[in-house]
């Protein structure tokens, strides 16, 4: 007879309660997830009908045409609007995580709610808002030449500059979060021991309250720069014809020029460049914290 | 010989909060080399001190010297002190020798002399073998010694201790209380150790100040506080007391006749320390150890002695505890050492009388 202790759940058990309860998320997952990514993979190998249908063939050719420095200037430019956005939230999102996490038991809940109060409202109206606030003659404008800071507006609006200001509006709370998570978890006692052992503010900083704080930094920095990299709705609101991302192109191929092979194509190499991506940064921060521990 | 300055020189140290005063005018000199405690419950205000020696919070009114320099302004990091968090506070990320090398370093110290200076610091507490561990790998006595070592690796002018063994079992406490003070004097450094542990205190400590509501009570050596408290809150705090309260009958040359309502018999006090009148209401306090049970009604000379019936046996293996009624509301403690084996001893309701030296009676005015 099998006990009934929690060690009967466990995988390697594979009673018939373990595969029922784990049955419909397996489903969802292979029915709405890896059947699809399959259709795009091997979709991306297929050729262009004349009128926009799929010839199902296989070749790279769409591959190659991705070479085009038309594709790859987008593709750069998504990286560095990403990588941009990435760093801004850092900066930000640093001190304001770490301020919560210094507030008293109550007033933390009250400012994390207030941190994520946003999500109440469609991201598609909340950018919509920022049209009004970033426009030649939005809020911005106005008020800055009230104030006698300009004379003439400030073209601010479809830029890279306005797609930035977006994404960082609406990832911000994907970097405090996490990084208020692994902060929360510094004991005040602990820099004040550090203090004590003649540590300066800069030196607290660095040794005692940055090694707490890298896998939120490592976690935020991933929440933020994937969506950013892929973002679609912002840059296609906020940006101009110059701003287009990586996710335009994509909707571009599929919707305008009806060419899904190639925005196939283009969904596996932005697929490819995430998964480094992530690879990249969690060797990097093994290795990190390897050296920390040698050093 | 030229006057040394103390290590610690605080007057007239006040720290509100809010409207309450944590800290009440204190002012207490500590010498070089000496292991101070401050003794009190819970909220007496002595982590308030300790807090403002090691500039972790500021003063209201009044100045701190270490070594006779104020430390007006002056932050944590730039104090000569270095303070044991009763926590630990260990670096959990460091290793036990990075723990220890950390103030070191802090301070610019050259690589070798790190090496050395952990070295040592380990030897002196006992834990060379431990270096590359981490602080989650190590006994709480073991992490405390860690705390100890990174504390006195930095050679500081005094080492403010907090609470040091409190987070330790009671065996591993009492060695710790040996070893503390064994450790104190090869670093030949000022301790200034914030306990609510009395025995912990007074096995210690050089000397003791006794704290209460935010106020020093009483400074002294272990043995002037317990043998001569200044105030029934002193010897209440400091050990068992026994306490009768009572009034000054008449007055006999150098003694005086006391008599308490909840009592049958008469006492006499020496009037040596006290100056009383008649009429004067004083306490009259015993330690357990100083009484005697006997069945004999005429006692020795010198002695005091009041009847009352046995209540209560308590034996705890060294000795027994008696708890002993003596009239309405009074029932005293009385310990008597287990030092001859097979003894009977006295049990539940025996008549007994109680006797001790006269001079063993601490005598308080109220």
């Amino acid at each position: 007879m099998r006990r009934a202790s929690p060690a009967g759940w466990s995988a390697s058990s594979g009673g018939a309660a373990y595969w029922w309860l784990l049955s419909p998320g397996l489903l969802w997952m292979a029915l709405l997830f890896f059947l699809p990514l399959c259709v795009v993979a091997v979709m991306s190998f297929a050729g262009r009908g004349t009128y926009g249908g799929i010839i199902w063939s296989f070749s790279l050719t769409n591959y190659f045409d991705l070479l085009h420095p038309l594709y790859v200037r987008i593709l750069g430019q998504s990286m560095l609007l990403a990588t941009a956005t990435t760093l801004l939230c850092l900066m930000l999102g640093f001190p304001l995580a770490y301020y919560i996490a210094r507030a008293a038991p109550g007033r933390q809940q009250v400012l994390l709610l207030l941190v994520m109060i946003p999500f109440w409202t469609n991201f598609l109206v909340r950018t919509y808002a920022w049209i009004f606030i970033l426009r030649t003659e939005g809020l911005l404008n106005t008020l800055l030449i009230k104030l006698g800071v300009i004379a003439t507006p400030i073209e601010l609006l479809y830029s890279n500059t306005a797609v930035v200001i977006g994404l960082v509006y609406g990832y911000l709370p994907f970097m405090v979060l996490p990084l208020y998570v692994s902060l929360e978890r510094v004991d005040r006692t602990i820099v004040e021991a550090s203090w004590d052992l003649y540590a300066t503010r800069w030196a607290v900083f660095r040794h005692i309250i940055l090694p707490f704080a890298k896998p939120g930094v490592l976690a935020g920095c991933l929440l933020v720069f994937i969506p950013s990299l892929g973002a679609f709705l912002t840059p296609d609101l906020l940006g101009g014809a110059r701003s287009m991302m990586i996710g335009n192109l994509i909707q571009h191929e599929f919707l305008v020029a009806r060419d899904w092979p190639l925005g196939a194509a283009i969904s596996c190499v932005l697929m490819c460049v995430v998964a480094g991506m992530m690879g990249w940064s969690l060797r990097a921060a093994e290795s990190l914290s390897r050296q920390e521990h040698d050093s | 010989m030229l006057e040394q300055p103390a290590s610690i020189d605080i007057v007239s140290l006040v720290k509100r909060h809010g409207a309450t005063l944590a800290v009440d005018h204190v002012s207490l000199a500590v010498k070089r080399g000496e292991f101070f405690s401050l003794l009190g419950p819970s909220g007496a205000g002595k982590t308030s001190v300790l807090r403002m020696i090691a500039g972790f919070e500021i003063p209201d009114e009044g100045t701190i010297r270490i070594d006779g320099r104020s430390m007006e302004a002056v932050p944590p990091n730039r104090r000569p002190v270095n303070l044991v968090f009763q926590s630990y506070a260990l670096f959990p990320h460091l290793t036990v020798a990075e723990n220890v090398g950390f103030g070191p370093k802090m301070q610019g110290v050259s690589r070798l002399e790190i090496a050395s200076r952990i070295r040592a610091a380990l030897d002196m507490v006992k834990l060379s073998s431990k270096e590359e561990r981490l602080p989650f790998q190590l006994s709480g006595g073991e992490q405390q010694r860690v705390a100890l070592a990174r504390a006195l690796v930095n050679r500081p002018a005094v080492l403010l201790l907090d609470e040091p063994l409190s987070a330790l079992d009671q065996q591993l406490r009492q060695e710790m209380q040996v070893e503390l003070k064994s450790i104190q004097e090869r670093a030949a450094c000022t301790f200034v150790c914030v306990t609510h542990h009395q025995e912990e205190a007074l096995t210690m400590s050089d000397r003791v100040a006794v704290m209460h509501q935010g106020r020093v009570l009483q400074i002294g050596r272990p043995q002037d506080l317990y043998e001569t408290p200044a105030s029934a809150f002193v010897a209440r705090f400091i050990g068992v007391s026994n306490e009768l309260r009572g009034v000054v009958h008449r007055i006999q040359g150098e003694r005086a006749v006391i008599r308490s309502p909840g009592l049958t018999g008469e006492i006499q006090i020496n009037l040596s320390n006290i100056h009383v009148r008649e009429g004067s209401a004083v306490t009259v306090m015993l330690r357990p150890e100083r009484l005697r049970l006997s069945g004999e009604t005429s006692g020795r000379n010198g002695e005091q002695s009041l009847d009352g019936s046995i209540e209560k046996v308590l034996y705890s293996g060294s000795d027994r505890r008696y708890l002993v009624r003596l009239g309405e509301g009074v029932v005293w403690n009385v310990r008597v050492p287990n030092d001859e084996s097979g003894r009977v001893g006295l049990v539940q309701g025996d008549a007994v009388h109680v006797r001790w030296q006269t001079s063993d009676a601490v005598v308080l005015e109220e």
